[in-house]
């Protein structure tokens, strides 16, 4: 996992991070609907690890931690920071938000996105290449959209078998 | 409105915010009595007290007869802005709805209904005239503060060149603020707290500047409220049953509501016409059609006219 800047990301990208984003949400299809997040902690673990399976894949994945400290009572600032300080990151989010990850990486991807759940704090997860996006919302609520009709399918299928609730379809 | 070295003189507005009568304090009888067309013609009746705050309350220049409406000029000639929407954000299509496809043009008025909505600061909004509120209204109010227009750069109107229904194209809306560009608190009591009040904690590492929290809280989950630049309150109750959301009015809103890029018109409509496949009832439902057709008609041919008696 490498622990990226909004100016590191835009480079990585060759373009604005809010360009890419913007860019992605309009031209990837939207995957079912929106799905409210599930309150359970142990569910978002499984939510998390479902991600994990379906995007650490083939390409690189970012996770970008865009919003915090909405819900102050549902966070913890110290576990965050604990757990990049753990591999070596010191910088705040507000600093470096964005987290960069390897094929190898599945556990450190599924423990920030696990926190990023648990903490209600709004990210995207993306691939650099720009073939699957996923929104997550403070307001619980996640979109996910991809580019392709096989991945759209595999998503909705992963998602109905796991459950996942919609919040508007 | 008090003129300079002159008597107070009292206007009389009609929902639009248009100037349609002007009272003289002194004698109290009107000294302006005027109409207007749709989009701002002026048709005056009386006019003994010349003044320049004329269509929708905006000031009318005398030379070029434009009104200035903050962001832009507009031609009630034309009934058009003289310049194209713009937003302080890099945004597809400033100020732009995509479910209303009149808003794509960047330089018409009020989507062309200018009879429901009012214009308030230059850029395009379809909030109906009778719905707005003083608490919400013109955002270029602030002068240096949060709210000055002055202070945002135009961007070029669709500089991705795309369109797209994401609710991010939306531009931020700015924290609720006093006339002296103070942020104000969150318009609910405190949750747990009623006879707390709000207090600004500022939060340089936090996105949104920072939280209100309650003031003189004791306890280990103080409650807060944050604005969100979609145009919300987040209130936390302490982790105390679930998450809400405010209107800036302080009307409780469901996460649909708070958010309505992503209620149920998130989806684009290419996706809604991909989600339309043909099953059962489509197959069944353009079987019936074809019958009720062919019932229906047949049923004009035959008996033939002319051998039904007329009664």
């Amino acid at each position: 996992m490498k622990i990226l800047t909004k100016e590191d990301t835009d480079e990585l990208l060759g373009e604005s991070l809010d360009v890419f984003l913007n860019k992605a949400s309009g031209r990837l299809r939207l995957v079912g609907g929106t799905y409210s997040i599930p309150p359970d902690s142990g569910r978002k673990t499984a939510l998390s690890r479902l991600l994990a399976y379906m995007l650490l894949k083939n390409s690189r994945i970012c996770v970008y931690v865009s919003g915090w400290g909405v819900w102050g009572s549902a966070e913890n600032l110290d576990l965050f920071y604990g757990y990049r300080r753990s591999v070596g990151e010191s910088r705040p989010l507000i600093e470096a938000p964005v987290h960069l990850f390897e094929r190898a990486d599945e556990d450190a991807f599924v423990s920030i996105l696990c926190m990023v759940f648990y903490f209600v704090w709004d990210g995207w997860v993306f691939d650099v290449e720009g073939k699957a996006l996923v929104r997550i919302s403070h307001d619980e609520w996640l979109e996910i959209r991809a580019d392709d009709e096989e991945t759209i399918k595999e998503f909705a299928t992963e998602l109905e078998n796991y459950g996942m609730p919609f919040l508007a379809r | 409105m008090l003129p300079a070295s002159s008597t107070p003189l009292y206007y009389a507005a009609d929902m639009l915010g248009s100037s349609r009568m002007i009272f003289n304090s002194a004698t109290g009888t009107p000294c302006y009595d005027a109409d207007f067309g749709p989009f701002g013609e002026e048709r005056t009746y009386l006019s003994t007290c010349p003044q320049n705050y004329k269509f929708e309350g905006k000031e009318r220049d005398t030379e070029t007869g434009n009104d200035d409406f903050g962001a832009r000029n507009y031609s009630w000639r034309f009934g058009r802005w003289l310049s194209s929407d713009w937003s302080s954000v890099p945004v597809p299509v400033p100020y732009a709805n995509l479910l209303n496809p009149q808003t794509l043009n960047l330089y018409s008025m009020v989507s062309d209904d200018p009879e429901s909505f009012a214009d308030l600061d230059g850029h395009e909004d379809t909030t109906p005239a009778w719905e707005r509120s003083d608490g919400q209204v013109n955002p270029c109010t602030g002068s240096g503060g949060p709210n000055d227009c002055s202070a945002q750069k135009p961007q070029p109107p669709n500089p991705q060149g795309k369109l797209q229904l994401s609710d991010s194209q939306k531009p931020p809306q700015p924290p609720p603020s006093d006339k002296d560009g103070k942020p104000t608190p969150p318009p609910v009591p405190v949750p747990g707290c009623p006879t707390c009040g709000w207090k600004w904690n500022p939060d340089p590492q936090n996105p949104r500047g920072g939280t209100w929290g309650p003031d003189g809280w004791k306890g280990a989950n103080p409650p807060s409220g944050s604005w969100d630049p979609d145009g919300h309150w987040d209130i936390d109750k302490g982790g105390k049953g679930p998450r809400d959301h405010y209107d800036p009015q302080g009307n409780p809103l469901t996460p649909g509501q708070a958010h309505p890029g992503n209620a149920p018109a998130q989806q684009t409509m290419l996706d809604r016409m991909r989600s339309i496949t043909p099953g059962p009832i489509a197959r069944w439902g353009t079987a019936g059609v074809i019958i009720y057709i062919l019932i229906d008609e047949g049923s004009r041919l035959y008996p033939p006219r002319n051998l039904v008696p007329v009664p």
